[in-house]
């Protein structure tokens, strides 16, 4: 039986330059003409009862506009959705929670928020309050709580309405360790107890485990949706190097590819292709993490010095680099005489994925072939 | 609607309405005793410039004999501010629940009606004080001041439309924060709450233009509201079964354009807010 149907279902936004709500931008700007930019379109998928999938896809693939839309918070533009069961969906750990009640009657508040009557709460709260761990704190107002304690109440609250359909949007990544492995243990034990759980995910570590499909999102559209090992496979031998291209002008950026090893340490090459105009000095490239930390960067000085003007090829080969597991990004600048910007390409627009190892217990950006031993 | 999705939608209209009651007088020193202290500075204000000042007399209750120009005002004046403090203040929580709105599904009415229902709970606490006030000046106890129930049933659903309404469209148009409260205050003035009815004109010329102004009264819903409630609390009489019929017209209109214009414009507030 199917627990999630999607038909053809489109999306579309307003694009943010456009989303003013005053009069003045009513009356100066005719309606019709506001530009709209579509995050899916045409997406269909069915998710059977018990199964868990992975949304994957690059940012602004429109993965987590298509988890919102399966919860009702968004309305398609087209298409429509079906979901006949009770749907729990984690989209932001401790959502609806007000700074100013305490923990125990937040849990009230968020407890019905996700669809259960004030009886089931009252049966569940030992449970609840057991898994957050929060000692004399739940009655203490949430704005008193540090971010983990936040979290901590949040996902217990969600896991514990006992829902048929679980949506999770990366919340996992908060808390400490000894935290995110008990939510890791609490997920399995729900899909081990027939809950349909749709994710979405910016990484892929330990989806070949957790999920039996992975589908894969690319621009809008379901580019792949199969078998988790196989799409996985794909996204990141393939989707990796993503084609952008820009319009061309004097000195400008066309593209930059990444492709890379699955191996460790960590290799790859970053291809870049930018039209020279004559006035490129310097082309650098930065490699950054997920959220922006700065890893290195490389300069090239006057690569294009003895070429003709036009559309060159720049490769730049990494080897060795003991990267740990996550999402990492590559950003190029064009610098041209006396250190202007003449192009920039941003690393959100360029991510690569490593992944290996387990995936748990790990933080950080670097790894090794970590060797222990107990003395003895 | 199921039956599951309508407990689910009640449980959680009653803990917003909890937010909202307990939130509201928090931290002030006199607290919920702000409900009916507010109204009576008001009405101390009003009665010390338009009794006091401006020589304005109130009516001789017919056939109760009352004749009291501060009780007269505030049979008016609280169910007025009943309305307006729950359409503006439904403006306010819609705006304000955007992080709920973007992460978790529900009824989201809900908002809005549960603010209307927080501030029902406070006019019905000054009614009860009203009918005790009216019937210490009526010195009897009349069967017209149950009539004050299907008013206020009326009145509540002529207040959600309203405020289904606005909070909805100001999301779209925030100029509607501000244009709001001016047109309140036209509103109010067009309302004979604060002078006797028997003051407005039939025609008022305002430069180039004559305007049929006791026709146009007779347009305000809010006439037929503030009118039944002075009938059975200072009257003592039953309203007219044209005011019964213009108040179950302007509840029925408002909310079932309220509904219709929520229902579709919240399905884009997860975008807007």
């Amino acid at each position: 039986m199917s627990a999630v149907v999607v038909e053809h279902v489109t999306k579309t936004f307003r694009s943010p330059s456009a989303s003013s709500n005053t009069l003045k931008d009513r009356v100066v700007r005719k309606s019709g003409a506001r530009e709209r930019f579509t995050a899916l379109e045409d997406v269909s998928l069915t998710v059977n009862e018990g199964e868990s999938i992975a949304l994957i896809g690059s940012n602004g693939s429109g993965k987590s506009t298509l988890l919102k839309l399966i919860a009702g918070i968004l309305y398609p533009d087209t298409g429509t959705i079906a979901c006949p069961q009770r749907l729990s969906a984690l989209l932001e750990l401790g959502a609806g929670f007000h700074p100013d009640l305490t923990g125990r009657e937040n849990v009230f508040l968020n407890a019905a928020l996700l669809g259960l009557t004030s009886k089931e709460t009252r049966d569940r709260f030992d449970d609840i309050v057991g898994f957050a761990d929060l000692g004399k704190f739940i009655d203490a107002p949430v704005r008193n709580y540090s971010s983990g304690m936040y979290a901590r109440l949040g996902f217990a609250v969600a896991v514990n309405t006992r829902p048929e359909v679980l949506l999770v949007d990366e919340v996992l990544a908060v808390g400490d360790e000894v935290f995110q492995r008990r939510c890791i243990q609490r997920m399995n034990d729900l899909r081990a107890s027939g809950v349909t759980i749709i994710t979405v995910s910016h990484g892929v570590q330990g989806l070949r485990e957790f999920c039996d499909r992975v589908i894969w999102l690319d621009h809008g559209r379901v580019k792949q949706d199969g078998n988790s090992s196989d799409v996985i496979d794909e996204y990141l031998g393939k989707a990796i190097g993503l084609v952008h291209a820009t319009t061309e002008s004097n000195n400008r950026i066309l593209e930059v590819a990444v492709t890379s090893s699955q191996d460790f340490p960590w290799t790859g090459t970053i291809r870049v292709r930018v039209s020279d105009g004559g006035g490129v000095e310097r082309v650098i490239v930065g490699l950054l993490t997920h959220s922006g930390t700065v890893l290195g960067t490389w300069n090239a000085l006057t690569p294009f010095s003895n070429k003709q003007s036009g559309r060159q090829e720049l490769q730049l080969q990494l080897d060795g680099l003991p990267l740990a597991s996550g999402h990492y990004g590559v950003s190029v600048t064009l610098a041209g005489p006396n250190e202007s910007t003449l192009d920039w390409w941003p690393a959100a627009s360029t991510g690569f994925e490593v992944a290996h190892g387990t995936g748990v217990g790990e933080a950080g950006f670097l790894t090794a072939n970590p060797i222990w031993s107990v003395r003895e | 609607m199921t039956t599951k999705s309508f407990r689910h939608d009640f449980s959680v209209f009653r803990l917003l309405v909890q937010r909202e009651l307990r939130a509201r007088y928090r931290r002030t020193v006199f607290g919920w005793a702000w409900s009916t202290l507010n109204p009576l500075a008001l009405a101390v204000v009003y009665t010390i410039v338009f009794n006091g000042f401006l020589k304005l007399q109130a009516p001789v209750g017919s056939p109760s004999g009352v004749k009291n120009f501060t009780f007269h005002l505030l049979a008016g004046l609280l169910p007025w501010n009943f309305m307006v403090n729950s359409v503006m203040n439904s403006l306010a929580a819609v705006l304000g629940s955007g992080p709920l709105v973007k992460r978790v599904r529900f009824n989201r009415a809900n908002i809005s009606i549960s603010v209307v229902a927080a501030w029902l709970f406070s006019f019905v606490i000054e009614l009860m004080l009203l009918l005790v006030a009216a019937i210490a000046l009526q010195r009897s106890f009349r069967l017209a001041f149950f009539v004050v129930i299907p008013v206020l049933i009326l009145q509540t659903i002529f207040v959600c439309g309203l405020s289904l309404l606005f909070s909805a469209l100001n999301v779209f148009l925030r100029d509607l924060s501000y244009i709001l409260p001016v047109f309140f205050l036209l509103w109010l003035y067009t309302t004979p709450i604060l002078y006797p009815a028997d003051l407005i004109p039939v025609k008022t010329t305002i430069g180039p233009f004559t305007l049929p102004t006791l026709k146009l009264l007779s347009y305000n819903p809010m006439l037929y509201f503030v009118n039944a409630y002075r009938d059975a609390l200072y009257n003592g009489r039953y309203p007219s079964p044209n005011g019964w019929f213009a108040m179950v017209v302007s509840a029925i209109g408002a909310f079932a354009i309220g509904w219709a214009v929520y229902g579709r414009l919240q399905r884009r507030f997860a975008e807007e807010l």
